[in-house]
Order: C-alpha cells, then sequence, then structure tokens
C-alpha cells in the first residue's frame, strides 16, 4: 500500500544573484516524502540541502529566487505563497532544526522564551502556560526544566540544539526537517541527539527530512534516502536499495570513501575532482567532470531519472535500461 | 539602483557640507529675506503702537555676560552700566568728559589737594528704606581702603589713606596727595548702604539684595540669562520712565541678538565695542523699526613696541618706519567699516587732543618707510606681532599690518592668542609688539597713561623721563585745562618717538536701538548709560 | 554574577574620577595664564599681583593645593570662583539644570526619530524609505552645527515667528537647541540601527525564528530589535556623556545658559576652582552616565555578564 504523500517537491529550481555572479543553487529538484515517513537526504556541502529545506518553508534569503518548480504540501501549493500563507504552516505543520547551534539560537532571549513563542503563535497559549509547556519540552529533550530562564549562552552546543530541537516538536508538526543537526557536535553527543530523534520520531510518528553528509546517521535513522548533488537528485529509493547496490557512480563514490570498521580495505576512494560549481556549472551531466564511467552523451546532454525497481530510482546513462 | 543610490548621496553629501561650509562664514541675509523680516516686523511695531499698551518692560540685548555683581569690583563696561542704574556715587560722570552732583550737592578740596569735603543730599533712601547719609559713604570709603585690591581701588585709589565723617551730611575724604582724577574717582566709587553691608558683607551682592539709591533697584540675575530691574520706589530722583521693568539679556552670539532684535523679542541690541559690521547687513530692511546708531569712541587699538636694548624696536627709527609703513585708512575702511586715525594716543574724545596735530609717522608713506627703515641696523631679524582674541577683528588687522610691513623691508609674522596668554606675555615683557584695545573712562587718560606708560604695567622698557614727569604732573593736578594741556605735551613726545606705542585707530561702534527707545545713552567713551530709558510712541514710525 | 559586574564597574568609576581630578588640576594650572594677574587688571603692581595669588594660596606646592581642593569637595566645597567671587558650587549647579535638561530633550528627540528610522530602513534595505532614511543620516552628519543652529533660529523664530529667539528654559525654548543638537545624533543612530538591523537580520537565529512562524512584523519589532540596540545604547551614552560636558556652540548660539559656556568662560579667565571643578562634574556625570550604559546593556545582553 502507498502510503499517503505529504509533501511533493516538484522540479524546483533556485538560483542566487550576488553582484559578482549567478549561483544556480537548485536545478530541477524532485523529491517526494509521505506520511509517517523518514527520508534522508545526502550530499557534499554546497549541493542545496539547505536551500531545498528553506524553499519548502519558502525562506530563501533576499538574494535568492524560485525560478521554476512546485512545492505540494497536503495537496496546496506552498510556491508563491504570502506570509500570511505560510505562517500557520511554519513551526507547527513544518518544523525546521538549524545546523549551527551556536548561531540559530537568539542571544537575548531566554531559551524559554525561544521556545514558548511557537506555543503562544500557533497554540494560543499565554504567557504562563507556554512557560509550563516549555518546561515539559526541555525535560523531553533531556534538560533540566529549571533552566528555561537560561539564556543560550549559559548552555553547551548539544545543549543548545536540543533546545531547538524541543522548539521543533512543541506544536507537534507533521513534518519535521532536521538540517544537519549534528555536525556541528562531536560524536559522543551525536549519538545523543540521534538517540532522541529517534525515540521522538517513534513517539509521535512525524515525518522526518534528515539532511546530512553523514551516511551513517541515514542508515540509523532513515527509511529512505535521496543523494543529491549540484542541485539535482541523482539517486533515490530504501536505504536498503541504495546502500547495498548504489548505481550513480557519485553514490559509489561516497560509499567507497565511508571507513568501515570491518571491511578489508585497506585504503579509501576518493572521488576525483570537487564539487560542482554552481556559477558555473559543466554541460550535460552536472557529475560527467569526475565520473570514471563518463561517455560522450553524458558531456551533452542531462539523463532524466529511471526506475530500476520499486524503491530505487537513479539519473544516470550507464542505467538507461530500467523503465521510466 | 544601490550604486546609483551611493552616487547620489555622495553628491548630496558634498553639496551639503559646501553649502554649510560658505553659510558658516557670514550670517547675511539676502534681499529677499530681509523684506519679510521687515514686513513681521513692522506688524509688531504697529501693533504696539496702535494699541498704545507697549508693554512696560523693555529688553536689551547685551553681548557680554555680567560676572562679578560687587559694585566695587565690576568695573566691564556692563557693570558701569548696571551699577549707574542701581547706585548711585557722590558725584555722576557723564562720560563726556563732565562731572555733576549725584550723592553730594556741593564739595570743595583743601588747598593742597588731600582733603576733600562732601555736603551730602539729604532725603535720599536706599531701596531696602534705609536712609542715606555720612555713615554709608564712610562704610563705602572704608572698605576700598581696607582692601586695595578691589578693581575700583587699586584703579583708581591708590592714594586714598582715609575717610572721615564730619556730621551726618558732611564727609572729608584724605589722600596722601593730590590725585587730578578725583572727581573720576569719586563718580567711579558706588555708595552702598552701610547697614546692611555690616550685617550681612559682601552678601549683600552676591545674595542679590543690592541695596542702592538708584532708579533702579534689582529684581534677578540668573547667570549667563538675565538681569531683570524695576523701578525703585526709594528712588531721590523722580523714575517717571514708561517702563516699569527694564529686562537686560545676555546673548553672546551677534547673529541671535540680531534675530531677536528683528522679530522683536528684544527692543534693543548693545554690543560691547559695537556691532561688527559683517552682522549690521543682518538688518538690512529693518530701517522703519530699527535705528543703528554709529558712535566714534574714543576706544583705541593700539600697538606698543618691546624697546628694551638688543630688541629691533629700541632704535626710535624703526618704530617710526613701521609705523609710516602701516596704511591705517585701508584698515579702517576694509576691516572694520568705520572709525578715525588717532595721531599718537589721544583723540577727539580724550583729554590732551590736538586739532592741529600732524605728524609723518601717521602717514601711510610706504617709500620713506622704507628710505628710513634702511639707515638702521634692522637686518630682517624676525618679529612677531601679537593680539587677543577679544580684541576686535585682530586677525585680519593684524595680518593688513604685517603684510604692510614686510613690504618695506620687516619680516613679521603674526599670532593671536587667548586673553590670559597675552596678559601672561605682556607681564614679563615677553613680545616683540602687541595690539589691543584700550578705553579711557570719561575721556580722562589717567589710566592709560599712568599704567600703560608710567607704571609701563606692560614692561616694554621704554624710558623716557621727560614723559613719565608730565604724566605724573598730569595725575596730580587738580585743574582740568592744565592737566589737558600736559596729556597734550606727553601726546606730543609719544608721537615723535613713536614709543612705547603707537595709535592704529579708534573705534566706531554701531548699536542698534528700536526707534520709541529713548534714554539710552551710547558715550564716547564707549560706555552704555540706561538709567533714562524711557518710551517715546511718537518716535515709533 | 550582576552585582558583581555592578560592584566592579563603581569601583573603576570611582579610580576614573580621581584619575580626571588630578589630570584637570594639572592642566589648569599648566596653561600659561596667572588668574591673579587676570582678576586684578592692568593697574595691579607687582607686589599686588602677588600678595593676591598669596590669597588664593597658588604660592603653594601643587600637591598641597591639589589636597586641599580634594578636601573641600568632601564638604561640599568646590572652591570660589575668583571671576564671580562666589562659590563654585553655586555657579556650577545653578547651570547644571540647564545643561541636562538640554541633554535629556536632546536626546528624547533624536531618539524617538531615529531608532524607527534606522530599524525601518535596515529591514527595508534598498527601498525608498532607505534611501529617505540615509539622506536624513548624510545630511545631519555633514551639517555644521553653528549653521544649523542659525538656520533654525532664522526660519522657525524669525521667518515663521513660531518660536523664541533666546532664552532658557521651558519647552519653547528648548525645541530649537534641542533639534540643533540633536540632528546630528539622530543622524548617526539611524545609521547605527540601520546597519545593526541588516546585520542582525542575516544572523541564522532571524530565519530560525521566522522558521517558527513568527510574523516578520513582530521578528523585527521584537526579536531582531532588542539585538540591534546594543550598539545604539552604547553610542547614544557615550553622546550622553558628551553633552552633559556642554554643548558650548549650541549654548552660545541660542544663549542657552548652560555649562558648556562656562566651561569656555572659565577657562578664559584662568578660574582654577572653576575649571577643575567642571571637569570633575562633568566627568562624574559621564562616569555615571557610562555606568547606566554598561548597566542597560547587560541587562539587554546576558552574554556580558554569563561569559
Amino acid at each position: 500500500m502507498e502510503k499517503e504523500k505529504l509533501l511533493e517537491i516538484k522540479n524546483l529550481k533556485v538560483k542566487f544573484t550576488t553582484e559578482r555572479a549567478v549561483s544556480y543553487a537548485l536545478n530541477g529538484v524532485n523529491l517526494t516524502i509521505h506520511k509517517g515517513e523518514s527520508l534522508g537526504l545526502v550530499g557534499e556541502s554546497g549541493a542545496g540541502k539547505t536551500t531545498t529545506a528553506l524553499s519548502v518553508l519558502q525562506l530563501i534569503s533576499k538574494n535568492g529566487q524560485y525560478t521554476d518548480g512546485s512545492i505540494l504540501y497536503n495537496g496546496k501549493e506552498l510556491m508563491g505563497s504570502a506570509e500570511k500563507e505560510m505562517l500557520p504552516i511554519r513551526g507547527h505543520k513544518i518544523s525546521m532544526i538549524f545546523q549551527n547551534p551556536l548561531t540559530s539560537l537568539n542571544p537575548v532571549f531566554t531559551v524559554g522564551e525561544q521556545i514558548g513563542m511557537v506555543l503562544r503563535q500557533h497554540l494560543g497559549m499565554n504567557q504562563k502556560q507556554a512557560l509550563e509547556r516549555a518546561k515539559e519540552l526541555l525535560e523531553t529533550v533531556g534538560i533540566a526544566a529549571y533552566r528555561v530562564n537560561d539564556y543560550p549562552v549559559q548552555f553547551s552546543g548539544g545543549m543548545r540544539q536540543r533546545v531547538g530541537i524541543a522548539a521543533g516538536i512543541a506544536c507537534n508538526p507533521e513534518l519535521l526537517i532536521a538540517d544537519e543537526p549534528t555536525t556541528a557536535l562531536d560524536v559522543t553527543i551525536q549519538a545523543q541527539i540521534l538517540e532522541l530523534m529517534k525515540r521522538l520520531q517513534k513517539e509521535y510518528s512525524t515525518s522526518l527530512l534528515m539532511i546530512t553528509h553523514n551516511l551513517g546517521i541515514i542508515s540509523e535513522l532513515c527509511e529512505k534516502v535521496a543523494v543529491m548533488y549540484a542541485g539535482r537528485i541523482i539517486e533515490y529509493g530504501t536505504v536498503q536499495e541504495v546502500f547495498h547496490h548504489p548505481m550513480h557512480p557519485y553514490t559509489e563514490g561516497l560509499l567507497g570513501a565511508l571507513p568501515s570498521l570491518d571491511s578489508d580495505k585497506s585504503e579509501l576512494t576518493a572521488i576525483p575532482g570537487t564539487i560542482a560549481n554552481a556559477s558555473n556549472l559543466p554541460d550535460g551531466c552536472r557529475f560527467h567532470p569526475r565520473c570514471v564511467s563518463c561517455r560522450e552523451q553524458c558531456r551533452k546532454q542531462q539523463p532524466a531519472m529511471v526506475q530500476i525497481n520499486d524503491d530505487h530510482y537513479v539519473e544516470c546513462f550507464a542505467h538507461e535500461g530500467g523503465t521510466v | 539602483m544601490k550604486k546609483g543610490f551611493t552616487k547620489l548621496l555622495c553628491l548630496l553629501l558634498t553639496l551639503c557640507m559646501a553649502a554649510s561650509l560658505t553659510a558658516c562664514g557670514g550670517g547675511g541675509q539676502t534681499e529677499e529675506t530681509a523684506g519679510g523680516g521687515t514686513g513681521a516686523a513692522g506688524e509688531a511695531a504697529d501693533a504696539g503702537a496702535e494699541s498704545g499698551d507697549r508693554s512696560k518692560t523693555v529688553t536689551i540685548a547685551l553681548s557680554e555676560n555680567i560676572i562679578e555683581l560687587d559694585p566695587h569690583n565690576g568695573v566691564t563696561v556692563i557693570n558701569g552700566a548696571f551699577n549707574d542704574m542701581l547706585f548711585n556715587a557722590l558725584i555722576r560722570a557723564d562720560h563726556e568728559g563732565g562731572y555733576e552732583p549725584d550723592l553730594a550737592t556741593e564739595w570743595e578740596s583743601s588747598e593742597d589737594g588731600t582733603e576733600w569735603t562732601f555736603h551730602l543730599r539729604e532725603g535720599v533712601q536706599f531701596s531696602n528704606g534705609e536712609a542715606f547719609n555720612a555713615d554709608d559713604v564712610v562704610c563705602t570709603y572704608q572698605r576700598l581702603i581696607d582692601d586695595p585690591t578691589l578693581a575700583v581701588a587699586s584703579n583708581n585709589w591708590s592714594h586714598l589713606t582715609g575717610v572721615e565723617k564730619v556730621d551726618d551730611y558732611t564727609v572729608k575724604i584724605l589722600l596722601d596727595q593730590p590725585i587730578g582724577t578725583m572727581l573720576l574717582a569719586v563718580a567711579s566709587t558706588y555708595i552702598i548702604p552701610n547697614e546692611a553691608f555690616e550685617e550681612m558683607g559682601t552678601s549683600l551682592f552676591y545674595d542679590q539684595y543690592m541695596y542702592g539709591t538708584g532708579k533702579w533697584k534689582m529684581v534677578e540675575w540668573v547667570d549667563g540669562q538675565y538681569f531683570n530691574m524695576v523701578k525703585n520706589e526709594y528712588s531721590w530722583e523722580e523714575n517717571d520712565s514708561y517702563f516699569d521693568e527694564v529686562d537686560f539679556r545676555f546673548v553672546l552670539e551677534a547673529s541671535t541678538a540680531i534675530n531677536s532684535h528683528i522679530t522683536g523679542d528684544v527692543d534693543a541690541y548693545i554690543a560691547s565695542g559695537g556691532i561688527s559690521a559683517d552682522m549690521l547687513s543682518m538688518y538690512a530692511g529693518t530701517e522703519d523699526q530699527i535705528e543703528i546708531i554709529p558712535v566714534e569712541t574714543s576706544t583705541i587699538d593700539y600697538l606698543q613696541f618691546q624697546c628694551e636694548e638688543g630688541s629691533p624696536f629700541a632704535d626710535p627709527d624703526v618704530r617710526r618706519a613701521f609705523s609710516m609703513a602701516i596704511d591705517r585708512q585701508t584698515i579702517i575702511d576694509n576691516v572694520f567699516g568705520g572709525g578715525a586715525i588717532p595721531i599718537g594716543i589721544a583723540s577727539e574724545n580724550t583729554m590732551g587732543y590736538d586739532p592741529e596735530l600732524t605728524s609723518d609717522y601717521y602717514n601711510y608713506d610706504p617709500e620713506a618707510a622704507k628710505a628710513l627703515l634702511e639707515t638702521t641696523s634692522y637686518n630682517g631679524e624676525p618679529i612677531v606681532i601679537s593680539s587677543n582674541v577679544a580684541t576686535t577683528n585682530a586677525e585680519a588687522m593684524l595680518l593688513a599690518i604685517s603684510e604692510n610691513v614686510n613690504a618695506i623691508g620687516f619680516n613679521t609674522s603674526i599670532e593671536v592668542v587667548e586673553g590670559a596668554t597675552l596678559l601672561e606675555k605682556r607681564s614679563t615683557g615677553d613680545y616683540d609688539c602687541f595690539i589691543v584695545a584700550a578705553m579711557s573712562t570719561g575721556g580722562d587718560l589717567f589710566s592709560f597713561a599712568t599704567f600703560r606708560i608710567q607704571n609701563d604695567a606692560h614692561h616694554s622698557n621704554y624710558v623716557n623721563d621727560e614723559l613719565n614727569s608730565l604724566i605724573e604732573q598730569a595725575a596730580i593736578d587738580p585743574d582740568m585745562d592744565m592737566r589737558n594741556d600736559l596729556y597734550r605735551q606727553a601726546n606730543e613726545i609719544i608721537v615723535e618717538e613713536c614709543a612705547p606705542m603707537i595709535g592704529i585707530l579708534t573705534l566706531e561702534a554701531n548699536e542698534a536701538i528700536s526707534y520709541g527707545i529713548t534714554g539710552i545713552q551710547l558715550a564716547s567713551d564707549g560706555f552704555f548709560l540706561f538709567k533714562d530709558i524711557d518710551y517715546d510712541p511718537s518716535l515709533v514710525k | 554574577m550582576f552585582w558583581k559586574f555592578v560592584l566592579r564597574r563603581i569601583g573603576q568609576t570611582v579610580i576614573v574620577l580621581i584619575c580626571v581630578s588630578i589630570i584637570a588640576f594639572l592642566l589648569i594650572h599648566i596653561a600659561p595664564g596667572d588668574p591673579a594677574r587676570i582678576v586684578l587688571g592692568d593697574s595691579a603692581t607687582d607686589e599686588m599681583v602677588e600678595a593676591y595669588r598669596e590669597k588664593l594660596g597658588l604660592d603653594q606646592p601643587l600637591y598641597v593645593q591639589y589636597f586641599k581642593y580634594i578636601g573641600g569637595i568632601f564638604k561640599g566645597d568646590l572652591g570660589t570662583s575668583t571671576s564671580y567671587q562666589q562659590p563654585v558650587a553655586k555657579i556650577i549647579f545653578s547651570r547644571f539644570p540647564n545643561t541636562i535638561l538640554l541633554t535629556l530633550a536632546t536626546v528624547l528627540i533624536s531618539l524617538v526619530i531615529s531608532i524607527p528610522l534606522g530599524i525601518i530602513a535596515g529591514v527595508h534595505q534598498g527601498k525608498a524609505i532607505d534611501f529617505f532614511a540615509m539622506l536624513f543620516a548624510i545630511l545631519g552628519q555633514s551639517m555644521s552645527t553653528v549653521w544649523l543652529g542659525v538656520l533654525n533660529i532664522y526660519i522657525f523664530a524669525v521667518k515663521l515667528k513660531l518660536l523664541p529667539t533666546i532664552g532658557t528654559g521651558g519647552l519653547e525654548y528648548l525645541i530649537l537647541p534641542a533639534i540643533t543638537l540633536g540632528y546630528p545624533i539622530s543622524a548617526q543612530v539611524t545609521r547605527l540601527g540601520r546597519s545593526g538591523m541588516i546585520d542582525v537580520l542575516r544572523e541564522d537565529y532571524i530565519t530560525a525564528t521566522l522558521a517558527k512562524g513568527i510574523p516578520s512584523s513582530k521578528v523585527y519589532t521584537k526579536y531582531a530589535f532588542k539585538n540591534a540596540l546594543i550598539p545604539i545604547i552604547t553610542i547614544v551614552g557615550m553622546q550622553l556623556g558628551v553633552f552633559l560636558g556642554g554643548a558650548v556652540v549650541v549654548e552660545t548660539i541660542f544663549s542657552w545658559s548652560g555649562i558648556g559656556q562656562l566651561t569656555n568662560q572659565a577657562v578664559g579667565n584662568r578660574d582654577y576652582a572653576m575649571v577643575q571643578s567642571l571637569l570633575l562634574v562633568i566627568a562624574a556625570a559621564m562616569a555615571i552616565i557610562n555606568l547606566l550604559v554598561d548597566i542597560i546593556n547587560a541587562k539587554i545582553d546576558p552574554r556580558i555578564t554569563l561569559q
């Protein structure tokens, strides 16, 4: 039985214009998240993952522009919405946890205020009620309730991230977007945060869009995975499928680049070359300059997404054989 | 949009800075704007005249603050103006060289001039009701004997030895030698109430009681703001002025004072040394409402030389050449806009004036000056001409003089320093030459000649026994005509020697008074007298 | 934590004031010019000047004079003015309230205009309101105070006859000098508010706040505003301190009897006691303002006391 589609991103294109150059960050992103599903979005820094997330909330920065695409949430078009229409969705239906806990909390307001604001905004609580609930949420994420009136500067990075998570789940969102929530933290803290997220996921059956470049997290937490490169999804499928049978040379490279304690590899494979420059994208398949299986066709044409099987799709001329 | 934005802002910034810099210099209004001023001001004056209800308060803007309230220690022109309204002395000076009875009706001196007897006016009261009699005179003069550092004492009474009460209305003043300025000295000494003074001391002044016998009495002084007076109901001189109240405002900024005058916030603007020539143009268009009154004063800008051995000005010919090289008339015309050339230190309104006196050294003759300078041993030694910031147009005047004399071979530069600094330099003789302004109260040269020449207070190191003896005699001789002639002779020497100073110009002071305000006396010695201020509606245009 | 911070700052303030008193004392005593000679005038003989110097205690060694002065302060005696011949304290405190009034009015007027203007300009960067705000700011920072003051009198008092030309005291006298003094600060605060706002709006936490569904108007006026305020408060505090020192030019132009003009006069007269006390009073006022600014900042930005 196919799960109901919650979020459907179709052919999303975003460009950023600065005085120096135009950067094509997203070049036709197609992504679908189903209800109760956890999807990992993986790719190197600069691939466009955060931009995708911010696009969902219609919060890309002022020098950015949506040049094409649609974002359907529960069938409703979000693209081009006015602020008024987006307000009931942000923080309530769709919540986001930001990457850098040291900069994503306002230093001059208490953590209680920063959690309470969502409660007052969306759930109509008053000051007192919001404070009480904020305390409960802190406990939920493993922070002592009496710290509700402390300021972010009084917390460590890991604890600040927990505060961010608490604010994110405060209104019981349908979709939680976590943008590299553990990247800025050290490994032991990482593990704690992941445990927390797993627990929350089970308890609240929230859909999760987990953005990360860490494949280990994806395999821990997610059912599906989408691999992003140069502003496009180049491979998509269940974690099982994609991680055990990677199709795209880039995905292969990513997996090969993973150190593993129980493999007998003596060296890590690095993917040759550097990530595509969004201001200066190569023609044809964006990955072709770095691809070991590159052919003539790849230099000229952008491959379309083909279906390999029920749980696996890829964009690569090398695997043209599948059904579209 | 952003780049154009920035460029536009830069352009506006530049324009603005340029505009404010140019506007900063002058302050003169244009024709168009002045017209508007007349209209508004004219209306205000009309309103007053028509309704006949011109306010009973007259407001006068003064260019300086009053700081010292003690009538025996405050001797500035403003002090003089206020003291004249609040107090009386035994004799009153009219500031044109004349003296008349005030609190004394008659007086006589002994043969040798060391004992003066004054017969006092009866029926006079101070503004606190206290009766005036000999005790008050004794108290006043005794105070000056006891504390010779009080300005009135040090300026006038270095030879005062005693004061005696003969009876309630007769007093004797005793000196250790005769002085020629006795009348001026007495006129400068305001009588204070002895009972009040014994009771509260200087608090009488500093706590603003100021009980006096004058036509007006003090209401309040607020430092830096105003000084209010009302009619003194106890005054022995009838005060039938239209005005019940005189309100002096201290306005240090000329443009503001003039604007106040034009809008009618004040009825007159009286500036020490006169309203500066370049500011007068602000009054353009108000001729129907305000009268600009030029006063030829005896205030003199003079240049004093350092004449000690070894200095370039020790040689009289160097001094003469210097004097001849100065184009005084051009300075008067271009820098000051008015004034006269004094020959020496005497001028039309001072003692010792000789209308026949001429001198080559006071004629502008650069050729002769150059020739004379070449005969001397002056060899381009650098000379600094100094002045202080309080001297009107100091910098422009110094620049002009410097250019004049440099053109004939002098090597001069100029400096304009703070008042206190120049005072310091003068007290040690640390200067080459300096220019300052000096006033002579009542046109009497006593103060100038005795302190600045005979006593050489400013250490010019010029010693001329004949000159000093003339000055000394003039200080003592009780006969006015005799004194006049002595100063005339002294002046001749000063002119011939070009030492210790040369006269540059006497100031023409312009003051502004609204039509209808009468009784303000602008004396030729630079003082202002407001005692008889009144209002005549028929003069309002 | 917070109170420790406050106490420490108070301690620092006391030390600063002591240093100021020493420096002020030395400076005025070093300047050429003799107060005795100034008071006594040209007719004074050298002996009289000496005698007067002794009377004023100027013949004693500097450190003795200094400690006498400091001792007097604790008794409320700031010395006697040689020009007024009255207690310095009396003269200063008759004028100081005028300066305080002018300062407060100036700050009030300028903040009321410039903080909202700066914030709005920052939020709407590049749009028309931003342009006008920057125009306003640049004009304010490039105008000479003298020009602005005289212009204000000319327009509002002479031409429009709305306000009086001279005087100290109530509201009608206060407006023009306050605007004249306040405009340049307004300009500065507008720019600060704007750039501060622009910087703050770039921060991650603002995006995060918007992502929580808080309306942008609330984000700007509440959640970004507090952050942008910090540099503004510091600058305004500094300006406040400067103005408490008396704004000589504005005071002179508007005949506003404050301590700026008094200081000018006192220095010119080498009125030692007056100058020393004025400098001390001004320094004390500035120090207190700085202290208040630091305390307010510490309340707004918890990082100051917590880190």
